[in-house]
């Protein structure tokens, strides 16, 4: 730079001009945005997995056991499923079920003929037994 | 120069952190669709749509038959479905299942059943998000049931939708409605929109039953007959959600 074109006095009688952007400054707020950010999307991916099935397994599984009488009040030898699961059991010639592994959480447990199944919603807990007591199934009139 | 070099490095973001902050907004925006059970793909078909004016993803159908080349396009299950000018006919105790779709195994769709004609008996289903095992079939079925008239749904009967476990329906229908007439030999349109954990049926047109259920996830599609029911059905097709 020429003598000639360097800044005199004059330009900086009302003080001196603004300090250039803090670099530092800006970079630690850009990591603190990328760090909100990352807690935004683990919270997020807690949220989804919460909601998943898998959830459900890690939440453990309980027993539920129960007695299914028919109209008359007599045992009924029939089937038991829970909603949305694989798992099933036979109603034996008391009219009494046992059921193992099922996710804890709420649950329908399905008591079924050979064509026809009703819903009892139970509450499965972890670790324990649930005894729902006596259903009564009733063979709706469906065609 | 050593000094210049640092300084230099630390002038504004690397490259680096900017691409993280797009993945991450990326990741962000994702899960959050996902949390609000919104499709990406329905997202891309609709932002298409709207650009050229025509729904682009809704063109392609997934699943199709005008039962004009037989019924290879269907696993029997129960009974002897039957192909009478050019229509797939059930009849009696029946349960078909389209091995299309029942491969693909589909969440979300439209099923369009056209000119289905019931000339007698107690009623016919659509199996949706269906599978079935040797235990028999489990997921959803949309039911046109005139037999319902003799079990609180005079004189027409009713539509309804149901859950099926294992071979098994369900009590109690998630939605039932009653039929308002033309059950037998008329031509009916039947549409199934499965749309997440939402079924909506209409009939010709009209919406007649909407139901959320959110047990079965994905599955294919069936038709089933019972009691002395004759039903025929000029085309099947499965269709993207528009």
């Amino acid at each position: 730079m020429q003598l000639e074109q360097s800044p005199g006095f004059d330009q900086y009688k009302d003080g001196l001009p603004e300090p250039p952007p803090d670099a530092e400054a800006k970079r630690k707020r850009f990591r603190l945005l990328l760090l909100a950010l990352l807690l935004v999307v683990l919270t997020l991916s807690a949220l989804n997995f919460l909601g998943s099935k898998s959830m459900s397994i890690l939440s453990g599984t309980g027993a539920v056991t129960g007695v299914v009488v028919d109209r008359d009040g007599q045992p009924f030898q029939g089937q038991i499923f829970i909603l949305g699961t694989e798992l099933s059991a036979a109603v034996d010639a008391n009219g009494r079920f046992f059921l193992d592994n099922v996710p804890a959480g709420a649950q329908i447990l399905i008591v079924a003929d050979d064509a026809l199944g009703r819903e009892f919603p139970v509450e499965v807990i972890a670790g324990e037994t649930v005894e729902m007591g006596q259903l009564q199934f009733i063979p709706t009139a469906t065609p | 120069m050593e000094k210049d070099s640092q300084m230099h490095s630390q002038r504004g973001q690397g490259i680096g952190e900017y691409a993280l902050l797009l993945v991450l907004v990326a990741i962000g925006v994702f899960l959050l669709l996902q949390l609000m059970g919104i499709s990406i793909q329905e997202i891309y078909c609709a932002t298409l749509a709207a650009i050229s004016g025509s729904p682009v993803c809704a063109s392609q159908e997934y699943c199709g038959d005008d039962f004009a080349g037989g019924l290879d396009a269907w696993r029997t299950a129960l009974g002897k479905p039957t192909q009478q000018e050019g229509k797939l006919c059930l009849q009696k105790d029946s349960q078909v299942f389209n091995t299309c779709s029942m491969e693909q195994k589909q969440s979300n769709y439209v099923i369009h059943m056209e000119d289905v004609v019931l000339d007698k008996g107690n009623g016919y289903g659509v199996f949706f998000r269906t599978t079935d095992t040797g235990k028999g079939a489990s997921g959803y079925i949309f039911q046109y049931d005139p037999g319902m008239k003799y079990h609180g749904y005079p004189p027409d009967g009713a539509f309804l939708i149901r859950r099926w476990v294992n071979g098994r329906e369900i009590w109690k229908p998630l939605d039932i409605a009653p039929i308002p007439g033309n059950v037998y030999g008329t031509p009916h349109d039947i549409e199934i929109i499965v749309q997440d954990d939402t079924f909506t049926v209409k009939v010709d047109g009209q919406q007649v039953l909407q139901a959320t259920d959110s047990i079965y996830d994905s599955g294919g599609v069936g038709l089933r007959t019972w009691d002395n029911t004759q039903v025929c059905s000029a085309e099947y097709s499965l269709l993207p959600v528009p």
